[in-house]
């Protein structure tokens, strides 16, 4: 287990082309955890019987057929699920950034593909959303493999561009997204936080849970430079400073405390998760602490 | 007080200063080399930081200001700013004292102004009598004079009775004054002083002649030099001089030739200079004391008037010929030029050898011609009225070599080298030597003996016979007519210098350095050269002088440019020239009159023995005492034993009678160059304003006020850092 989960450095993962290959990876040690506490479905339309093996919830032992076979069957049902869940993915062109070798918009991608990997395996509905300036691309939840592929073939094609507008973007989302279901929000969060905020809002008013994720590189968190240097806004190019790192980088990181705490009380006064991802960090801890989450809110 | 600095101790650090720039300097450099980045957080941190990035620039631009005022302050402080205060002295001033007197003891000095009784000498003492008078015991003082004393070794060089003593001792003398030469004397005398204040007066008349125009060199040199001292002494010229002077004067008087002989007259020439508005004025010349001309000076005319006339000496002998302004209104404030004196030695026979190979040759030798050209003989009951005595000689000898003042070499006959050490000596004492070289020159002897590699008596190596084509001569070209001798060519045209022929001659090497080719042969090598040895002049002929190498003894030309020649190079110049006031009259003695008595006969009539003195050195007699012009005779030997007499003339040196100020431009530039407040003018007649200059340093305040500024910055520094401390968030959850 240990050595899986040193391979599945985002270093590693970087250089892995599918992500559905990355997904299964990713998720692989996860499943064994998961397998006990898979969602029960509540549908009641009858797809086939199979035999009971060890281990099997006597609560599915079809009687009847055991009164009249004297074996042992279980009674399987057509769909399962009972959560829907949008995966909602910054695709803005700061998640093109990169210090080291995965950028942001590859690390949550990889995040995104082995959540809903995992979530399908639950026999949840799992959708997507891209969210650039506006709200990209959606593909609605299921739970079907076919559904899972289409995930894995957007975000595939998913391009960093553009610039942020997050409040817009849920705002679209939250006019289609069901009562009940889940919403996880992968970006950097890189915009105003009361926009960002509102736009969350907005969802739990709708009534679907939320996971913030904010997925943010090493170097964005401080101005880690010892020298002058001339800045340019990867979403607006026109935007452009010459400052020294050294005279700026105490102001840059409170700031940037100040922003994420802001974000922080928001989500929590909105009972919103929220987790804040580093892209140097390997995927096992990220997804950990991501089910951590999902078994509080079960 | 002037807050900002007169001086700085260190001016050489001034570049220094451009440290204070540094600090912008790295800013811009560190600026240019910023790196380009890619940033996803630029827009979100610009718009919530606007407001603080506005003040970070300000905060920056304020430390960098004042990183670069405190460096500045401090390379300040290390040039030692320091500005100059002058204070009143007072007898209960606790500070010592010391001063250095120096007098201008120039005969400009002895100019009495018609206000007052005495002359300028005497008004200087009297400001610096009452100078001293100020001075306390424990104060000291030193003259400093052409004329002062030196003090005996062990003795206090600052002594302020001694130096009240030797100040009632001085007396005029000692030639001109050169001011910045005495205020250079003086700074090295100050620098012994161990006193409190130093002071430097000067006493003068303010004599233009004392500060040559535009020294600039010299008065940043004196001003490095005062700038060394510590404490720096002040200057004080103390201006004795009258304002507005009155002097008639002879600017010059010369004659032709300080030796003449009786045979022909002698040009004098004067330049004369009236005081303005004098009238009544004569220039009268004596001679031996009997008038011989007196010219009237016209009331109005040119400031310097020239005035020349001739005369014919009858008599051989030493001549004392004075010129003099007389007439009304003849006395003004400085009598010592008003007059000027010659002395001119008359000669009547002037003996010429003549040395050539074979006395005998008849005319064929040079010697012949030469002969006949300087004596002419026109009949037995005709003596010519020449003073050549021309005497052809096979050898030279010291006999007549001692009587002689001019040897002409016929040819060069190969002579022993005894006699060549005669010759050569003879012309470095001033003697004059005229060279033909013929064909019978031997040009290995000439060049081995004579030229000596241009350190011998030939201006030139001889090289080879040049001989003119059969029926063909060369002719004399590029003859330089400005030379008091060739001018005798000067009317003789060009055609007639064509019939002048030249058949052969010597061609000759390159030239000494400063000698000069005074004509040269149309086939380009110089016919005629003149060079000098130590005293002695020699004039070089390529030619011999007889027909079989040039017709030049042939024509009428040959008697006048022989004549010219001879008196060129033997009446040129004289043994007796005398001395400017003040200077020292030297007389060479004889070898038989080394231990003879010499009596000394002064212009005012008092006659002094100085045989035996101290001032008879081993060859010769010096007298120094030369205040008053005139003549001075020196009487050497027993009164009838080969008695011989000396007479030397004294004359005021005419820069010293020229009373014209300095003029305020150099002042104004003297002043500029060793500081204004180091150097003061004085010309309070009743005393001297007794002030002290003394420095107030910057530097510890520049110092003060840089440190100061350097914590400053450090306080800015923390609390900026304070002022930014977060409230620590907790960060990521």
């Amino acid at each position: 287990m240990t050595e899986l989960r040193d391979f599945l450095d985002p270093g590693s993962v970087a250089q892995l082309e599918r992500l559905q290959v990355v997904a299964r990876k990713i998720a692989a040690g996860f499943l064994r955890g998961l397998h006990r506490s898979s969602a029960r479905g509540s549908s009641i339309e009858y797809a086939e019987h199979r035999p009971y093996v060890p281990g099997d919830d006597l609560k599915h032992l079809d009687w009847r057929s055991y009164a009249r076979t004297d074996r042992f069957y279980l009674k399987q049902f057509e769909d399962e699920t009972n959560l829907r869940a949008t995966l909602v993915l910054d695709t803005s062109a700061s998640m093109s950034f990169s210090s080291g070798e995965i950028t942001k918009l590859r690390y949550a991608s990889c995040l995104a593909a082995a959540m809903a990997y995992l979530l399908l395996g639950q026999r949840d509905a799992v959708g997507l959303a891209l969210a650039g300036e506006s709200l990209e691309q959606h593909i609605p939840p299921r739970a079907s493999a076919e559904n899972l592929a289409g995930i894995y073939g957007a975000m595939e094609k998913a391009r960093a561009e553009g610039r942020t507008d997050l409040s817009k973007v849920l705002s679209q989302l939250a006019e289609r997204v069901d009562p009940g279901s889940l919403t996880i929000l992968i970006s950097d969060l890189l915009d105003d936080e009361q926009k960002v905020l509102s736009g969350i809002s907005q969802l739990r008013q709708r009534g679907s849970e939320v996971i913030v994720l904010q997925v943010l590189d090493p170097c964005e968190k401080e101005l880690p430079f010892n020298s002058w240097m001339v800045l340019r806004d990867i979403e607006d190019p026109s935007i452009e400073m010459r400052l020294d790192a050294r005279q700026l980088a105490e102001l840059y990181r409170e700031n940037f405390i100040e922003h994420q705490e802001a974000i922080r009380k928001g989500c929590s006064a909105a009972e919103v998760d929220y987790l804040c991802l580093d892209t140097s960090a390997p995927f096992a801890n990220t997804l950990g602490r991501f089910l951590h989450l999902r078994s509080r809110q079960r | 007080m002037n807050p900002l600095p007169d001086t700085f101790h260190n001016p050489y650090l001034w570049p220094l200063l451009l440290f204070a720039l540094l600090p912008t300097l790295l800013y811009l450099v560190d600026r240019r080399r910023a790196r380009r980045m890619d940033w996803p957080a630029l827009r979100f941190f610009l718009t919530r930081q606007r407001a603080r990035l506005r003040w970070i620039r300000l905060r920056e631009a304020l430390l960098i200001l004042v990183r670069s005022l405190a460096l500045f302050l401090v390379v300040y402080a290390l040039l030692g700013p320091a500005t100059r205060v002058e204070r009143e002295l007072s007898s209960s001033s606790s500070l010592n004292r010391g001063l250095v007197l120096v007098f201008d003891t120039s005969f400009s000095m002895s100019y009495s102004p018609a206000e007052e009784a005495g002359d300028l000498l005497k008004r200087a003492k009297a400001r610096a009598r009452a100078l001293l008078d100020e001075l306390r015991p424990t104060d000291s003082a030193l003259i400093v004079s052409p004329r002062a004393v030196d003090r005996a070794p062990g003795d206090n060089l600052f002594d302020l009775e001694k130096t009240r003593l030797e100040l009632e001792d001085l007396e005029l003398g000692g030639g001109p004054f050169d001011l910045l030469h005495a205020i250079d004397n003086a700074i090295g005398k100050t620098a012994l002083l161990s006193t409190d204040i130093r002071e430097i007066y000067i006493f003068t008349d303010h004599q233009a002649d004392s500060l040559p125009a535009r020294e600039e060199r010299s008065l940043e040199f004196l001003a490095s030099r005062l700038a060394a001292l510590d404490p720096a002494p002040s200057i004080t010229l103390v201006d004795c001089g009258a304002p507005e002077t009155s002097n008639h004067r002879i600017v010059e008087f010369k004659s032709d030739s300080l030796v003449t002989g009786t045979d022909s007259a002698i040009g004098f020439h004067a330049r004369v200079a009236p005081a303005p508005g004098a009238s009544g004025l004569h220039l009268r010349v004596t001679v031996n004391g009997e008038v011989i001309a007196s010219r009237p000076l016209e009331e109005k005319g040119p400031a310097v008037r020239e005035i020349s006339f001739s005369h014919r000496f009858s008599s051989a002998g030493t001549a004392r010929v004075s010129a003099e302004l007389v007439g009304e209104g003849a006395g003004d404030g400085l009598p010592g030029d008003d007059a000027r004196h010659l002395v001119v030695e008359v000669l009547d026979r002037l003996e010429v050898p003549i040395i050539q190979n074979s006395p005998d040759k008849g005319r064929a030798g040079g010697g012949h011609w030469l002969d006949l050209a300087l004596f002419p003989r026109y009949g037995e009951g005709q003596p010519p009225k020449v003073i050549f005595r021309p005497v052809i000689l096979g050898s030279a000898e010291s006999g007549i070599l001692s009587r002689s003042r001019v040897l002409v070499l016929s040819g060069i006959p190969a002579i022993e080298p005894r006699e060549l050490e005669l010759i050569e000596n003879f012309v470095r004492r001033g003697g004059g030597l005229l060279v033909f070289a013929d064909a019978e020159t031997d040009r290995l002897f000439a060049n081995d003996r004579l030229w000596q590699g241009g350190r011998g008596l030939l201006p030139a190596a001889l090289l080879k016979r040049q001989k003119a084509e059969t029926g063909e001569a060369y002719h004399p070209v590029a003859v330089n007519l400005e030379h008091p001798v060739l001018s005798v060519f000067k009317g003789v045209s060009e055609a007639d210098l064509d019939r002048l022929a030249i058949r052969s001659c010597w061609t000759t090497g390159p030239v000494k350095e400063k000698a000069v080719i005074l004509s040269k042969t149309s086939g380009g090598s110089p016919w005629i050269i003149e060079h000098s040895l130590s005293d002695g002049r020699i004039i070089f002929f390529a030619t011999g002088a007889n027909p079989a190498d040039t017709d030049l003894p042939r024509t009428p030309l040959f008697v006048p440019l022989l004549h010219r020649l001879i008196r060129y190079l033997a009446l040129g110049s004289s043994l007796a020239i005398g001395c400017n006031q003040g200077g020292s009259l030297e007389v060479e003695l004889e070898t038989g009159e080394r231990n003879a008595e010499i009596r000394l006969t002064l212009p005012d009539g008092e006659t002094e023995k100085i045989a035996d003195s101290a001032e008879t050195g081993k060859r010769g007699v010096s007298w120094r005492k030369t205040a008053q012009t005139g003549f001075y005779s020196f009487d050497i030997g027993q009164e009838n034993n080969d008695k011989r007499t000396v007479t030397l003339a004294v004359n005021m040196d005419p820069a010293e009678s020229n009373l014209e100020r300095i003029d305020a431009d150099s002042l104004e530039l003297l002043e500029r160059k060793l500081g204004a407040d180091r150097l003061r003018h004085s010309q309070d007649r009743n005393g001297l304003r007794q002030s002290v200059i003394v420095e107030f340093e910057h530097w510890p305040y520049a110092l003060l006020a840089g440190l100061l500024l350097l914590l400053c910055e450090l306080v800015l520094l923390r609390g900026f850092a304070s002022s930014r401390a977060p409230q620590q968030a907790g960060g990521s959850s």
